[in-house]
């Protein structure tokens, strides 16, 4: 019941959403223009990287993204980059149901061979993130001349490891807790999405109260993932029983 | 521009930083653009992003359920509330009311990002 409550008037609580993210795009793109130029970067790209992130984000369908009047700011720039090897704006706009943007769990891969995600456009879609090999890589590079990391590694993974028992050697209970804590956030952030799509809530807080069971917060500045769509809230109280 | 106040960068793992750094990575993959400048891109976003939620949102919100677990880890406060009940006050048009099975919360300390540690739980960044 809810559920269609909810589908029914979501376009008119979240209709913030499209604008401030339009604002948010409109000063990120202003603001790097300059560090384009001292790059030496033609502003192609930037208008490129404009639209590229206004495609994904459309993608995404988090919130009603009608074209806003502002927006006349060349949604397409012709790709005229000239060494567009993949043309992405291709695709992207002709599936956007099948090939959702990733995980929310923003993934930056290290500088270098760490960046290359090649099969993603290309393949058309499925987004094969694997980061592990890579930052492998990195810390081997940035292990620099002396290599010798062996004994090093022994010895660390030595002293954390012992979490059969989820305890540290010098761990009293209260740090179990928050051990099992974190599994259970890990088992969350892993087995409860189906489609790499998590709900979440980005925010600062302001207080976070406990008495016995009860907890009390004030979030503030808060961007809420939810059932797919996107909410922002300037102040939010929770109230919640643990 | 890059100095003077710091910023968050945990909210680049919403959509719309999602989305961005996704584009980022392509340009970076395709050889467009150098590492060093999508770093400036994303730091720029974080600051735009805090800028734009602080003057650009006024409405308020209400969240009720379940706290499944909490953590608290240098400033950065975890909650997975079971059962989360939202009311967003829409702005003279009536609550709505957004439920869901689960949702997990990541807070960071209001206020200035503290240098050095301003990245929060989910942030990862080209370094």
């Amino acid at each position: 019941m809810s559920v269609i409550i909810s589908l029914l008037s979501c376009k008119r609580s979240n209709k913030i959403v499209p604008q401030t993210y339009r604002s948010i795009i409109d000063d990120v793109i202003a603001n790097v223009k300059v560090d384009f130029e001292e790059y030496g970067m033609e502003e192609e790209l930037l208008l490129n990287l404009q639209a590229k992130w206004e495609a994904r984000l459309l993608e995404t369908r988090v919130a009603d993204f009608a074209r806003a009047p502002g927006s006349s700011s060349s949604p397409e720039p012709g790709e005229g980059g000239g060494n567009e090897g993949v043309s992405p704006n291709s695709t992207i706009p002709t599936n956007p149901v099948s090939s959702p943007p990733g995980p929310s769990s923003g993934i930056f891969p290290p500088p270098g061979q760490g960046l290359a995600l090649p099969g993603r456009n290309l393949n058309g879609g499925d987004d094969v993130r694997v980061k592990a090999e890579p930052s492998d890589d990195i810390m081997r590079i940035r292990g620099g001349a002396s290599e010798d990391v062996k004994p090093v590694i022994t010895i660390d993974s030595n002293r954390p490891e012992p979490n059969a028992a989820g305890l540290l050697p010098g761990d009293d209970i209260i740090d179990s807790d928050l051990d099992d804590s974190d599994d259970e956030l890990r088992d969350d952030a892993e087995g409860g999405d189906d489609d790499g799509d998590t709900d979440i809530v980005f925010c600062v807080y302001d207080k976070v109260q406990r008495v016995k069971n009860k907890w009390k917060t004030v979030f503030k500045d808060g961007m809420i993932h939810v059932n797919g769509r996107d909410y922002l809230f300037a102040k939010c109280n929770g109230e919640f029983e643990w | 521009m890059s100095g003077g106040q710091s910023y968050y960068e945990f909210y680049r793992g919403s959509s719309i930083g999602t989305a961005l750094t996704d584009a980022l990575d392509e340009l970076i993959t395709q050889g467009d653009i150098p590492p060093q400048l999508a770093m400036r891109v994303l730091q720029q976003f974080d600051k735009s992003l805090t800028e734009c939620l602080q003057k650009g949102v006024k409405n308020k919100t209400t969240v009720k359920g379940h706290l499944a677990t909490y953590r608290l880890c240098d400033d950065v406060w975890t909650f997975v509330i079971k059962d989360p009940q939202f009311k967003m006050e829409g702005v003279g048009a009536g609550a709505e009311t957004v439920t869901a099975p689960k949702i997990k919360i990541v807070a960071c300390k209001s206020g200035d990002a503290p240098e050095g540690k301003k990245s929060g739980a989910k942030s990862n960044d080209f370094s």
